[in-house]
């Protein structure tokens, strides 16, 4: 459960650093172009940073799929 | 460190390096034959293209594109364009933020570039259905959003699709199976009943193996609606479009008088299922009223493919096509909300048309926007 919790943190850390927002302005409905700053070039920076965080490596269909906080999430939680 | 990146239209030797970039992204464009018959072998004329190229490297990184294509607009033949294929690099992209590399965001001056050069060619109109991730850029761009929902209506044809359905919802995951061969042939009664009672009409489908002028008599009577904006069904066009095997084509008939066509997609769907789809249909003016008849001879030719489910995706009820949803969900299609994003660039030639051409109503829609590319 921790690990769980630890990922979702890091995972709204991302965004807000990435989006230059506060991290309590990501909330679960965060999503591309909803998200203050979360346009494809904000979208390419959280990218980035999750593959560094998380290990993981998308291809260019997955980056234009995971347009939101619970699909990256979703994908994390399959993948790693 | 920083990666400057240069934008310029398309050259024949930029082919290989657009054919491996589309094909990372595009299910239909695997070989340059499929890219040369998409965008170059259009009888519109071939395709507005640009690149963004990575100028250190000379690497392209992104591409965006106006395919030609006629529309009538309030009874007027316009010389118009899709908006198509914004896709980056985005793996290579994302390679050079790790590395630190400053990278500029290039999306909204592609896309930029690629209309001034469509509207140099003449075009007046280019609409395009971009997703979330692109729908900021095409408005910065110039674009107007023009709508986003639309609904997906499916008839389950087989068990094994219902199970898929209902697996999905969590409540349900456990007895899926067991629901789904209770129901599949309960609706497949209903369905029956229905019919026979009451979708008894004298409509008949005609397969065709190509559009010809029989087919164009449709498109001109929609070219001539003085009130709806329309992608030309002409010949030369649908025949680009549903050229291949998997599009099974019908002029449909009724009292041995030729109302209409439709086109059916059949192909196996990203979930594995055998999907017939319902991509176009265009009827005469006093045809529409044979849309129920016709969608149970098509849900015959669906189960004759061996089709797992019928799906058929509905934007709006315009006046001339009033009612077609109800029939739908008559003849227990399911229907669900979808969202496609929808925007519209227009010349100064039709600014002044510009209120009418953004009301949503006044455009006939099927998948013949979407299909295809």
């Amino acid at each position: 459960m921790k690990g769980k919790d630890e990922m979702k943190e890091k995972l709204k850390f991302i965004i807000a650093n990435c989006c230059s927002i506060d991290t309590s302005a990501v909330d679960d409905n965060a999503k591309v172009n909803e998200t203050p700053n979360w346009d494809s070039f904000g979208h390419l920076q959280i990218m980035s940073c999750v593959e560094q965080e998380f290990g993981v490596s998308f291809d260019t269909r997955t980056i234009s799929a995971l347009l939101s906080y619970k699909d990256i999430l979703g994908y994390l939680k399959e993948n790693t | 460190m920083e990666r400057n990146i240069n934008i310029r239209n398309y050259r024949e030797e930029d082919t290989p390096a657009v054919v491996g970039l589309l094909s990372g992204f595009y299910d239909n464009v695997k070989t340059e034959e499929d890219w040369r018959r998409l965008y170059l072998d259009n009888p519109a004329g071939s395709a507005v293209i640009s690149l963004a190229e990575e100028t250190s490297g000379k690497k392209l990184i992104g591409h965006y594109s106006v395919i030609k294509m006629e529309m009538s607009v309030f009874g007027e033949k316009r010389f118009c364009g899709k908006g198509e294929g914004e896709i980056f690099d985005l793996p290579f992209l994302i390679g050079l933020l790790k590395r630190g590399v400053k990278i500029e965001p290039s999306s909204e001056k592609l896309i930029r570039h690629t209309m001034n050069a469509a509207l140099a060619c003449g075009l007046e109109m280019v609409c395009t259905n971009p997703n979330d991730l692109a729908l900021k850029s095409h408005i910065a761009a110039g674009y107007d959003s023009l709508r986003q929902e639309f609904s997906i209506f499916v008839l389950p044809l087989k068990s094994r699709y219902l199970s898929h359905v209902l697996t999905k919802k969590k409540n349900l995951a456990g007895t899926a199976c067991f629901i789904s061969s209770l129901v599949a042939p309960l609706i497949h009664f209903l369905y029956s009943v229905k019919v026979l009672f009451f979708g008894r009409t004298g409509v008949c489908l005609d397969p065709i193996g190509s559009f010809d002028s029989r087919t164009d008599i449709f498109a001109e009577a929609l070219g001539k609606d003085k009130h709806v904006i329309a992608i030309d069904r002409s010949a030369g066009h649908l025949n680009w479009r549903f050229g291949k095997e998997e599009y099974k084509k019908y002029v449909i008939r009724d009292g041995g008088k030729d109302i209409g066509y439709a086109v059916l997609h059949v192909f196996i769907n990203p979930n594995g299922f055998k999907e017939a789809c319902l991509v176009d249909y265009l009827f005469l003016p006093e045809g529409w009223g044979k849309f129920k008849g016709t969608i149970v001879k098509i849900t015959e030719e669906a189960k004759k493919y061996d089709s797992d489910l019928l799906r058929v995706n509905y934007m709006h009820d315009r006046k001339e096509t009033f009612g077609l949803a109800g029939v739908l969900k008559e003849l227990f299609f399911t229907k669900r909300s979808d969202k496609r994003n929808i925007t519209v660039f227009l010349s100064s030639q039709l600014e002044d048309e510009k209120e009418k051409i953004l009301d949503i109503k006044n455009w006939f829609f099927t998948d013949l926007y979407f299909e295809g590319y």
